[in-house]
């Protein structure tokens, strides 16, 4: 069965060393004549704006990262229940209901407070 | 040495190296990725383990929801990113506790069960895990739906703007008891709807006693 | 068509009736659950009655339902009735919701405190013996004298700082809908974790009562004292839930089995490593320690019990102690009784330092919480005294010990949020000059929860620091409960020179009257009226205290 996840690692090794070859060989290899115009950062063509220093970074990714992390929880509790499903019966099916009616209510509450609300 | 260990080795190796990074690198946001690529270490060994499940839930729920939470934190709280260390004079101290407690544990686990080779190394699967949870931990799995719960809840609640904190605050000697007029600025759908017509603040309800 | 119906529901029903048997054994920790769901979704009523009008149903008739099926008609139906009644009235009305909302989680409260007696009076004693114990869910619930002395300290306690918080809470616009919700849930957590059997259960129980305390502590949005405490008690507890974990697992290593009875059987046995246990169970301490305070674990509570909202607080000090000795009980007695000889004199060192530490440090303490938090401090210490004497007294003494404290700390920090409300500041003893002839009433029942937390006679704190004294004396540890005279005598000096300051001194006239409401009145009078009634007459409770010493091994 770990044999199965050796084109895996194979896929990483690859990846891995493609990357950082090119980095490497461009770098060993490539000519180095710097001016302005190509060390400034890349804006499709217009002039490079000031950084906006003062701007805070927005919370609401942060709420979106935790609000993903607690259903992703409960996704994962639900795989090894979905590959027993046969097995578990009506026992089953009522505790995952019951796991899934909690964090329904906890779903409805974000809803309800704007939690999904992006502005 | 088989073909077993010498790829749990280099596991190993690659997350011990990530973790050595991670306490040791100057810039925050680089320790932050050095921990991703540790707690990706970690699935790797539970893949050596064959259990093949628990690495997934590690690659999805720590890598992709705790590692990315840390970034965001990072860069929610404008941390110091820069070349200083981080850290303070510590190190030596640091290191001498790490290192008895990495000697001690795993002398302890060595002369406890060293002497035993297990014949094969079999990982629990999704569905041993399965009936495990759902046929013997019943009770620990309804109460994590609470701890779900709860940490939403806290999460929506401690995330919301409250009027004075736009980012910049005074310093108060006293305890702020809120006596101005709270404007909620934010991303609420509702207005004040708990705080309407409520019994007006500040205004006790039965008078001091004589 | 009937018949195949019939044929088709029987096995359903046939694999549903065990079940009910089974949970009935968490028949009290369902209505706070509910009532959790039911008040989230209440809070988000405005303007959507009918999206919350409809799961909000659904739940009460689904726990009502349940509570019928195990023969509790009568609370089963009320359960019903209240379900359908509180969306519907806050629906109704929609002004006034935050006392619909208090009065809900009391009555989940209530119905919890109904439903443990009648499981004591089904399950637990059912004859005139002693209480006998339960095992459900495949070990991992205990439902016994620990339980069931657990669930009542902490339904009491969150039902009297209910009272006790919520003008308190309105003026210092924490009003939110929320408080309600996460009271609840922590109190489930907390009657989750008396009940726990195995270590996994401990720790989610321990996790769900701790991450709600840490939200409400922060609740004082505009506090910084409030964040700060938030963030420290989050912070440290993230550390030490680590550690306990770690413990944990090197358990399991060393056993092999997560069961606490299975854990017992097999440290006794050769083939166990005991040094590896010996480590877990120090790791284990330490994580434990934390949450009971216990030195040297204790450092976050002053400044967690300062920043909270003191009705929080109030909570924390009480139901937090109670809940986590639970645990320790659990894990001491049953879990590792076979290492003994190492864990008694390493409790019986730590209880000494926390019970001298809290006491003389809350000496030269100016603002009353922190002298109250170092008072909680020591009260931990005299708690271990219990622990430590390993024996069916020193059980039953720790739990009464900690439903004592409770009530006693409780009116205590019922009569400070009255202080508080006064001047909106800190309540430094200066606030108290004169209270004795400004409020006599107030400033009676702040000197009898005093007495009651100092243990002086013919309160209730009494009876608990004699029966703690008693167990230690009886297991040997006669050193431990001279320190532990020794530091109730100091712990004296500053609850008599609080009571002094409010009866002897000069009131100041510029400060106004305490702010007492009506629910804070309430509250404190029935903490009052407790210590006075289980210090005068305590026999009853003790008879039945006396026999909790049943437990699941």
């Amino acid at each position: 069965m770990l044999a199965e996840f050796l084109p895996i690692l194979l896929l990483f090794v690859l990846a891995t060393a493609f990357a950082g070859g090119s980095l490497l060989v461009s770098s060993l290899v490539g000519p180095r004549m710097p001016n302005p115009t190509k060390l400034s950062a890349y804006e499709c063509g217009n002039e490079p704006l000031a950084e906006v220093q003062s701007a805070r970074f927005p919370v609401k990714f942060y709420m979106v990262a935790m609000l993903f992390l607690i259903f992703d929880i409960e996704a994962v509790f639900i795989f090894p229940w979905a590959v027993v499903f046969r097995e578990l019966g009506w026992f089953g099916l009522g505790q995952m209901a019951l796991f899934i009616a909690i964090l329904g209510v906890a779903f409805i509450y974000e809803i309800g407070r704007g939690g999904l609300e992006w502005d | 040495m088989t073909g077993h260990d010498a790829v749990f080795l280099l596991v190993a190796l690659f997350t011990g190296g990530a973790a050595l990074l991670t306490v040791t690198s100057k810039n925050l946001f680089h320790a932050a990725l050095f921990l991703a690529a540790t707690l990706a270490g970690i699935a790797g060994v539970f893949l050596v383990l064959r259990a093949d499940f628990l690495a997934l839930v590690q690659l999805v729920v720590y890598v992709g929801a705790v590692a990315v939470l840390f970034l965001f934190g990072l860069m929610v709280t404008r941390a110091p990113i820069g070349r200083e260390a981080l850290d303070g004079q510590n190190r030596g101290l640091a290191l001498a506790v790490s290192g008895t407690l990495f000697v001690v544990l795993s002398g302890l686990i060595i002369q406890s069960f060293g002497g035993v080779r297990a014949a094969e190394v079999t990982g629990p699967g999704i569905r041993e895990i399965g009936i495990a949870i759902f046929a013997h931990w019943v009770l620990p799995f309804e109460l994590l739906s609470m701890l779900l719960l709860a940490a939403l809840i806290g999460a929506i609640l401690l995330a919301r703007r409250e009027s004075g904190e736009s980012g910049e605050e005074s310093v108060e000697r006293r305890i702020d008891f809120g006596d101005e007029p709270s404007t909620e600025a934010g991303a609420q759908a509702l207005p004040a709807a708990d705080t309407a017509g409520e019994l007006p603040a500040g205004e006790p309800v039965a008078g001091g006693e004589r | 068509m009937s018949t195949s119906l019939l044929s088709a529901v029987t096995p359903l029903l046939a694999q549903i009736a065990p079940v009910s048997v089974e949970w009935s054994a968490v028949a009290p920790e369902l209505l706070p659950t509910a009532m959790a769901l039911v008040l989230l979704l209440v809070a988000i009523a405005r303007g959507r009655e009918l999206i919350v009008a409809v799961p909000a149903a659904l739940i009460a008739a689904a726990v009502g339902i349940w509570l019928i099926s195990m023969a509790v008609v009568v609370p089963g139906a009320v359960v019903i009735a209240v379900g359908f009644a509180l969306p519907a009235s806050a629906v109704a009305f929609p002004r006034r919701q935050s006392l619909i909302r208090a009065f809900s989680a009391a009555a989940a409260l209530v119905g919890a405190l109904v439903l443990t007696g009648w499981q004591y009076a089904t399950v637990l004693a059912p004859t005139a013996g002693g209480m006998t114990s339960q095992e459900a869910l495949q070990g991992a619930l205990a439902n016994d004298g620990i339980a069931f002395f657990t669930r009542v300290t902490v339904y009491l306690s969150a039902l009297l700082i209910l009272p006790i918080g919520y003008g308190y809470l309105q003026e210092r616009r924490i009003n939110r809908a929320e408080v309600e919700p996460l009271l609840l849930l922590t109190v489930v957590g907390m009657a989750a974790l008396g009940t726990a059997n195995d270590l996994i259960t401990m720790f989610v129980a321990l996790e769900v009562l701790s991450i709600a305390l840490y939200v409400l502590s922060g609740l004082a949005r505009r506090d910084r004292r409030s964040q700060e405490a938030s963030l420290k008690y989050f912070v440290l507890g993230a550390v030490s839930s680590a550690i306990l974990l770690y413990g944990m697992a090197l358990v399991y290593v060393a056993t092999g089995s997560l069961d606490l009875a299975g854990i017992g059987s097999s440290i006794g046995l050769v083939t166990t490593p005991r040094v590896v246990a010996a480590l877990g169970l120090a790791l284990v301490t330490v994580g434990i320690g934390f949450k009971i305070s216990l030195a040297p674990f204790h450092f976050w509570t002053p400044d967690v019990y300062q920043g909270a909202p003191t009705n929080i607080t109030a909570f924390m000090a009480a139901a937090t102690k109670a809940a986590g000795f639970a645990a320790v009980l659990r894990l001491y007695m049953v879990a590792f009784p076979a290492l003994e000889s190492l864990w008694v004199p390493i409790l019986a060192g730590l209880a000494a330092i926390t019970m001298l530490y809290g006491a003389i440090v809350a000496l030269v303490q100016g603002d009353l919480k922190r002298i109250l938090a170092y008072s909680a401090i020591t009260h931990a210490g005299y708690a271990i005294i219990g622990v430590t004497a390993n024996s069916d007294a020193g059980l039953t003494s720790t739990l009464w010990y900690l439903l004592t404290y409770a009530i006693g700390t409780i009116g205590a920090f019922g009569c400070v949020i009255a202080l508080e409300r006064r001047r909106r500041g800190e309540v430094t003893l200066k606030e108290l000059r004169g209270l004795g002839r400004t409020s006599p009433l107030l400033a009676g029942i702040l000197a009898l929860s005093l007495l009651s937390l100092a243990g002086i006679p013919a309160t209730a704190g009494f009876i608990g620091k004699l029966l703690v004294f008693q167990a230690g004396i009886a297991a040997g540890l006669t050193w431990l409960v001279i320190i532990g005279v020794l530091s109730s005598v100091i712990a004296a000096f500053f609850y008599l020179r609080i009571a002094a300051t409010m009866f002897l001194e000069e009131p100041d006239p510029e400060r106004g009257l305490p702010v007492v409401s009506t629910g804070l009145s309430l509250g404190v009078s029935v903490a009052a009226t407790l210590i006075i009634y289980l210090g005068v007459y305590p026999q009853p409770f003790l008879q039945i205290v006396e026999t909790a010493a049943a437990l699941v091994r």
